[in-house]
């Protein structure tokens, strides 16, 4: 179905020609896209007809009009990465939002930002910590859209216990609605205030957003958070593996406990005494993929420890970090840890990788989650899967329960060997509740391992399920609740996807704006369903 | 040489990051400067970026477009500076070579005839009078009048002295060329030249794409440097630096003899006590690394391997690939020289070394897309401003054109240096 000529000139009016592509390789260059192990290719069959660069908000709704007018399918993204981002539906376009990129504005008094969607994470901190001040930055890592996760999409990363869930981070935005209003709420306009008690907030994006599928959001607000850092942190190693000087009031830990139990245990006390900055957990393969460089150091390094039973050894690892303002804040601190370390049997985790060197890379890679695209590197793709949000103990139980089921798959050598569990994960807010997912390594240059990457993700949102633990809810993947997931698991998660959608019915009737969250199967066309794997 | 077809593999693991639009994630110090990319800073379309044209090369690989005019504009409309193929190993580490596929993507394009009418000038320039300007061969030599260089196409030297086409031709510029060559006579050197013998390093074609040019012309300088017996190849231009130390190699040539860059040579003497810094230079400079001296000068190692599959799935390099990562070019000579000047004060940018934003110049940009080469110049020169510097010193005739150029054009005032000038200024 091609664009109307007619439609393409008048959004050619709006953004000017050097600000509208309908040319094959302007539009394939945007299907080569990550999809966390939900389908068969990363190269997804163009569905979409043009790209657009807008420059304004008001180009933006002159875009969405026009689309209303002529019944186009719409789709915004900011940076762009992961199949979310794409339109899938046959006849769409792309609203690209790479020109729209200003921080207007750092309150550093009421500690909050008001920024543009290109806007990257890393972008918004550098200044935010020139004011001493900091963003929450979510796993997609460094060179993400702050406004993409906090008005559209998922969003926690280890910074979660101090900094929580993007979700909880936005405290206003402009919206153009998917008929083309514009609606504007909280301290976007200046005088104004955020919001308290009921909000839009809960509508426009509830816990996983409605993934582009409700408008586009052209401008938002977020919390910002004390950084007890450096200004300008001093930038020491070399590519690839740049760190930053560990000042002295901030210390890393990198542990490991002889249990989930343990694991669990630690970080309820530690949240009842409130002393961390950071705590999460990151499986050991994927410490080991942040400290080598390439797959081959990789390689040797996993061969070498679990030769010695290294990697069994570290399989309850967890990563905190605590700061201070003072040294006897510091030294308070200490203490606390040092005594709920010692009750629940931690140790140091890897020590033989956790060099001085190796921490001031831990702490740059914590703060600015720069390398998380490393997680790419052993395949080139990864998969999540079960995906839970819900207390630290169900988390544990959670990654326990899957490790069983996943591990078929890493012996039939579908998956790489990454470990145990590969969990990802950590508590919220100081608090007993937080995120947890299960990754791993399929490979997309191998059909039978997509093949056996999506079987996996169902059989193991199947198996927390049977737990009767909360998950699917976290990541609203592509086509989630469509043609892939059976709509009794929509049912054991509270039918959200289906509020959600009705949501998106009430302001998009003409279902013109696109969410990955709720395409179904007669939207697509057959190319894109066998790529998404749904026949 | 690998064709695009044999990078496949590698295209398909890009995982889309965007690294390879920006300057390493923990180096950003504002975001002002945060971006490392000319081609998408100028046109915005994903296309654009290291990662873009991949997904258009494997679109290419796989059927799904054919030439347009937009689509060469995206893989031509790059200086080929390197930047997204260092950046990207953050995350990748070795598993995709960036530059060496777009070099293979414009390989394909000339093949297969896709070609810009001013890289064809240029490069037929250079098949007429070796030289990508079209100027007489003849006249090559004539930058060193009256400085009594020996004549290395007839007499031994220690060290052959290549030019560089842009030094050899620019009126603007023998200043500079001839300020080298004499300051490295002075200290005792015995160098010469080739004169009119002397050809291009034929790096220009084969960024564009043209892979013979370069082949042929690296064996001539081969040759010459043979017979002249020289121990070193010293050259005051990046370009040609990076054509013998990364470039040759990855075509399989080895020049047989150590390779320096004329600051690196510099460095060297001045510690020696051979170049004698006689005066004191008042002045705040900024210092630019020019892409093709750094993270395009580190040297290069051929790898002839396979890919396979371990722990399952993982890929992995066999035999293990060296990792090119920026790292080993010409950081810090330049430096050291700057830093030895008395009275001279260096204020650096925030994108420096591996992570430079490039002049504009290169890939065959300045010679088809004036305005965008230009328009990189400047954002440099701006970034340079924002130091408080007085001026910017760089080490390569091509930076310093672009952004003489540039200035020129937008009318703006900023001066910009070699470091052969500064060393000028205080040996006075």
């Amino acid at each position: 179905m091609s664009l109307k000529r007619e439609a393409y000139e008048a959004l050619k009016n709006v953004v000017g020609p050097e600000n509208i592509s309908e040319d094959p390789a302007v539009i394939q260059s945007y299907m080569l896209q990550v999809a966390f192990g939900s389908t068969l290719t990363k190269f997804i069959p163009a569905a979409l007809e043009a790209v657009t660069l807008p420059k304004s908000t008001e180009e933006v709704q002159a875009i969405v009009k026009i689309c209303s007018r002529y019944k186009v399918k719409f789709k915004a993204h900011s940076t762009g990465w992961g199949i979310q981002g794409i339109p899938l539906r046959e006849g769409s376009i792309l609203l690209d939002l790479r020109r729209m990129d200003k921080i207007i504005k750092i309150d550093e008094k009421n500690m909050y930002a008001v920024i543009d969607p290109y806007v990257t994470a890393r972008e918004l901190q550098v200044e935010a910590m020139k004011k001493g001040l900091t963003c929450h930055v979510i796993g997609a890592g460094s060179q993400h859209s702050v406004l993409a996760s906090a008005t559209s999409g998922w969003g926690m990363g280890v910074t979660a216990n101090t900094m929580s869930h993007n979700s909880r981070n936005l405290l206003g935005f402009e919206w153009v609605t998917p008929t083309g209003e514009i609606v504007t709420t909280g301290p976007v306009e200046d005088g104004k205030l955020g919001d308290a008690g009921p909000s839009l907030r809960g509508v426009i994006r509830g816990y996983s957003g409605h993934v582009g599928g409700l408008g586009v959001f052209t401008k938002c607000a977020v919390k910002l958070y004390p950084w007890p850092g450096q200004a300008v942190p001093e930038v020491v190693g070399l590519n690839p593996r740049y760190g930053w000087k560990i000042p002295e009031n901030i210390k890393i830990y990198m542990l490991k406990f002889p249990s989930w139990e343990k694991l669990s245990d630690a970080c309820y006390k530690l949240n009842e005494e409130e002393i961390t900055y950071i705590l999460w957990s990151y499986s050991p393969n994927n410490l080991i993929l942040a400290v080598t460089p390439t797959n081959n150091d990789y390689q040797w390094a996993w061969e070498q420890l679990e030769e010695v039973g290294q990697i069994e050894a570290n399989r309850y690892p967890l990563q905190l970090m605590i700061v201070a303002d003072s040294r006897k804040e510091l030294e308070y601190k200490e203490k606390v840890l040092g005594d709920i370390l010692g009750e629940t049997g931690a140790e140091d985790c890897l020590p033989q990788f956790f060099t001085k060197e190796t921490r001031e890379l831990m702490y740059a890679l914590f703060i600015t989650q720069y390398a998380h695209g490393m997680i790419f590197r052993a395949t080139s793709e990864f998969g999540s899967s079960y995906g839970t949000y819900i207390t630290w103990d169900d988390n544990m139980k959670a990654a326990k329960s899957c490790a069983g089921v996943r591990s078929k798959y890493i012996e039939e050598g579908k998956f790489t060997n990454d470990g145990f569990e590969n969990m990802w994960g950590g508590p919220e807010e100081q608090y007993t509740y937080g995120h947890n997912e299960g990754l791993f390594l399929p490979n997309p240059a191998d059909p039978e391992s997509m093949k056996a990457s999506l079987e996996y993700i169902g059989e193991s949102d199947q198996e927390v399920l049977k737990q009767k633990l909360m998950g699917s809810l976290t990541i609203p993947l592509v086509v989630e609740p469509g043609p892939l997931v059976p709509k009794d698991l929509i049912s054991k998660v509270s039918n959200y996807y289906i509020w959600s959608k009705k949501i998106t019915d009430v302001f998009d009737p003409e279902n013109l704006s696109e969410g990955t969250a709720y395409l179904e199967l007669t939207e697509l066309t057959e190319d894109m369903a066998r790529a998404l794997g749904a026949l | 040489m690998k064709t695009l077809e044999d990078y496949e593999r590698e295209i398909y693991h890009c995982c889309r990051c965007s690294a390879c639009k920006f300057i390493a994630q923990p180096a950003i110090s504002s975001q002002r400067f945060s971006n490392i990319c000319p081609s998408i800073e100028d046109r915005n379309f994903h296309v654009y970026s290291g990662g873009g044209k991949l997904a258009m090369a494997y679109a290419l690989l796989k059927g799904k477009v054919e030439y347009t005019d937009e689509m060469l504009d995206a893989i031509y409309r790059c200086t080929m500076g390197g930047a997204c193929d260092i950046q990207c190993r953050v995350n990748m580490g070795d598993m995709i070579d960036v530059n060496e596929i777009l070099h293979a993507l414009r390989v394909k394009c000339v093949e297969g005839g896709q070609i810009l009418p001013e890289h064809q000038l240029m490069v037929d320039n250079m098949r007429k009078e070796d030289n990508p300007f079209g100027k007489p061969k003849a006249a090559r030599g004539d930058w060193a009048e009256g400085l009594g260089l020996k004549d290395a196409s007839r007499e031994k030297v220690d060290v052959l002295f290549h030019a560089g086409c842009r030094f050899s031709y620019d009126e603007d510029l023998k200043d500079i060329v001839r300020a080298d060559a004499a300051i490295l006579k002075e200290a005792g050197v015995d160098l010469g030249i080739s004169g009119k013998d002397e050809a291009c390093c034929g790096l220009r074609a084969f960024d564009t794409g043209f892979r013979g040019e370069m082949e042929k012309y690296a064996e001539d300088i081969s040759t010459r440097v043979k017979s002249a017996g020289a121990t070193k190849l010293v050259t005051p231009c990046a370009d040609c630096f990076s054509a013998f130390k990364y470039y040759y190699p990855w075509i399989g040539v080895d020049l047989g003899v150590e390779i320096l860059h004329i600051t690196e040579y510099f460095d060297r003497l001045i510690s020696e006590g051979k170049i004698e810094l006689r005066k004191e230079f008042p002045l705040t400079v900024t210092y630019h690394d020019p892409c093709h001296l750094g993270r395009l000068g580190e040297p290069y190692e051929v790898w002839e391997g396979q890919w396979k599959k371990v722990l399952g799935q993982m890929c992995v390099s066999d035999p293990a690939k060296p990792l090119r990562t920026g790292v080993e070019g010409v950081y810090e000579p330049p430096r050291n020289i700057i830093k030895k000047i008395p009275g001279l004060k260096l204020v650096e940018m925030e994108r420096t070394r591996e992570n430079t934003w490039c002049c504009g110049a290169g890939g065959g940009a300045l010679e088809a897309f004036e305005a965008f080469s230009h328009r990189t110049a400047m954002e440099r020169i701006a970034e340079a401003k924002s130091t408080g510097a007085e001026v910017l010193v760089t080490a390569c005739p091509w930076c310093e054109r672009n952004f003489r150029d540039a200035i020129k054009e937008s009318g703006e005032e900023f001066k910009v240096y070699d470091i052969a000038e500064l060393l000028m200024e205080v040996r006075k």
